[in-house]
């Protein structure tokens, strides 16, 4: 029988002073999938992180492990984190060390973490002769690989990634995108805080956004692009459009990328209607474009916006 | 509990060995130091320091030593971790922060016990004076130790809540020493005062060879403990406090 189990955060309600943080936000995460946690600055990602995490206390709400058999109790021990930034681990001493201090404060026994932790580095691309060099002098995406190592030593069932992309390379990048969808097919339940909407679109299976502390959007990323997917399409021109043809901003349906790029919203046939209108606009080329999570983001952000206002 | 003990001697370990130069630096300083106080006090009395007052001021110097081995240990490792940023990953573990600091301080105490015999060793040679200390007095220091490791789970708490307490730490550092080497005489009166019975009964069964027994040995244990029991009450309030504000590791 699988050992099915969900960490929930059910209705947490935070507040700063008179600022409200958090307002009744609800979020899910099954093991072996991948949530994407997405919001602009302020929005909450951190403080709901740090709340199923214990390190704050919720005003309101509660987090539990579902299983089979009923609720269960979070024990922080059993996540894996990273912190956002370089400053989850000492800097100043080999890595090697570290791996051991942190995973025996998870209950590791020091033989143990060395060998586990020798294992994810080789399987993260960090090489023995590093191992035992101060994180200090490791690039930002060997510290990243090297505190995602450290962070699965006592096997945890979730992890908890905090802006794991900030200051990778596209190189890194895409490791670290296999290094998750890897601990995904290991039955980890892996929730990642990140603005990079192109690395949730490509690693999470469901995206929960969060604006002003509340959960406005909560759906599987391959249903939401397909929601959101309108008929999009980009229309190349020969040469620099000072201006759009006359009726064309006005219908809402097109906008300016830049000199020689046009997007149009609509249909095929409508498309066709307006380009045979203007002969004397050369078109060189016409491309459907599917909706990537930063427009759905974008929109949504926008129609956020648009009911908060007055 | 083991795992613990065995991961902090290792961490210990790393610190001390990438900052090597620093800890040989700062073991010729205390050496120094106590030379001066040494000096300083036979000039200010008038008489060269031999005997049990010799022993009394060498003892009060390892006790000094000891006390701030805990102190720092447990309340400025609280806002060392806070500024690197390290804290909440401790709090993240299986084992309660304090527990951590706890255990943490006790490396610390074996490291500064360890400078200090250097250090009393060094002094025998250059001051020429044998030492006799009664080994019968390592419950006293024990009680002593419950009380210091109160006081600066105490201390951690403040430095939890506002972060940096470093004047406070310097303000303890200078006031400790002269503190210590009054409780050795003056006790009748002053078994409310923090620490004051236990430092006392740590001098008498030391230089004196008095048993850790009797009402003074009660007084004293009775002391560390409220001081630990407030010190820890204090620590796991101010560590909800704190995780209620949202700022563990705001430095």
């Amino acid at each position: 029988m699988p050992d099915y189990r969900v960490l929930i955060a059910a209705n947490i309600v935070k507040n700063f002073g008179e600022k409200r943080a958090l307002d009744g936000v609800s979020l899910e995460l099954p093991r072996g999938q991948v949530v994407g946690l997405l919001g602009p600055n302020g929005a909450g990602k951190t403080t709901l992180i740090k709340i199923i995490l214990g390190l704050l206390l919720a005003d309101a709400g509660r987090v539990y492990l579902r299983t089979q058999n009923g609720e269960a109790p979070v024990a922080p021990g059993r996540i894996g984190v990273v912190m956002e930034g370089s400053r989850n681990y000492y800097a100043n001493i080999p890595v090697i060390t570290n791996a051991v201090y942190f995973a025996a404060l998870k209950g590791v026994a020091a033989r143990e973490a060395a060998e586990r932790f020798r294992r994810w580095a080789l399987r993260f691309g960090l090489e023995e002769e590093v191992l035992e060099q101060p994180l200090a002098t490791f690039s930002r995406g060997m510290q990243q690989k090297a505190a995602l190592a450290i962070s699965l030593l006592h096997d945890p069932d979730f992890v908890i990634l905090d802006e794991p992309t900030l200051g990778l390379d596209p190189e890194s990048r895409l490791e670290l995108e296999k290094i998750i969808h890897g601990l995904a097919e290991e039955g980890k339940g892996t929730l990642i805080a990140s603005h990079d909407l192109g690395f949730i679109q490509r690693t999470a299976d469901r995206v929960v956004f969060i604006r002003a502390g509340k959960v406005i959007l909560d759906d599987a990323t391959a249903q939401l692009i397909r929601r959101y997917e309108k008929p999009w399409y980009l229309v190349r021109t020969a040469s620099d459009l000072q201006e759009m043809p006359p009726g064309w901003r006005e219908s809402g349906q097109w906008r300016q990328r830049d000199e020689r790029t046009l997007l149009f919203t609509g249909g095929w046939q409508e498309l066709r209607q307006y380009i045979c209108a203007e002969p004397e606009l050369e078109v060189v080329a016409v491309q459907k474009e599917t909706a990537s999570l930063e427009d759905i983001f974008m929109e949504i952000q926008e129609e956020a916006g648009n009911v908060d206002a007055p | 509990m083991w795992t613990l003990l065995k991961a902090e001697a290792i961490l210990s370990f790393a610190q001390f060995r990438r900052y090597f130069f620093n800890s040989l630096l700062s073991l010729g300083i205390m050496v120094l130091f106590f030379y001066g106080l040494f000096y300083g006090i036979a000039l200010f009395v008038n008489a060269p320091l031999e005997g049990s007052s010799l022993s009394s001021l060498v003892l009060g110097f390892v006790v000094w030593t000891f006390t701030l081995g805990i102190l720092h240990g447990i309340a400025q490792d609280i806002q060392t971790e806070a500024t690197r940023g390290t804290l909440e990953q401790l709090a993240l573990g299986r084992y309660r922060l304090e527990a951590i600091l706890l255990v943490r301080s006790a490396f610390t105490v074996v490291v500064s016990l360890l400078m200090a015999l250097i250090i009393v060793v060094a002094l025998q040679a250059i001051t020429g004076v044998r030492l006799h200390f009664n080994l019968a007095g390592l419950p006293a220091l024990l009680i002593l130790a419950l009380g210091v490791a109160g006081l600066s789970l105490a201390l951690g708490a403040l430095a939890l809540y506002f972060k940096d307490v470093s004047m406070l730490f310097t303000i303890i550092q200078f006031g400790f020493l002269p503190y210590i080497l009054a409780a050795e005489n003056a006790f009748a009166g002053q078994a409310l005062l923090p620490l004051a019975p236990a430092l006392h009964l740590t001098f008498r069964s030391f230089v004196n060879g008095e048993p850790v027994t009797g009402s003074m040995a009660t007084a004293a244990l009775l002391n560390s403990l409220v001081l630990f029991a407030f010190g820890l009450g204090l620590f796991r309030w101010v560590y909800g406090v704190v995780r209620r504000k949202g700022n563990l590791s705001m430095y």
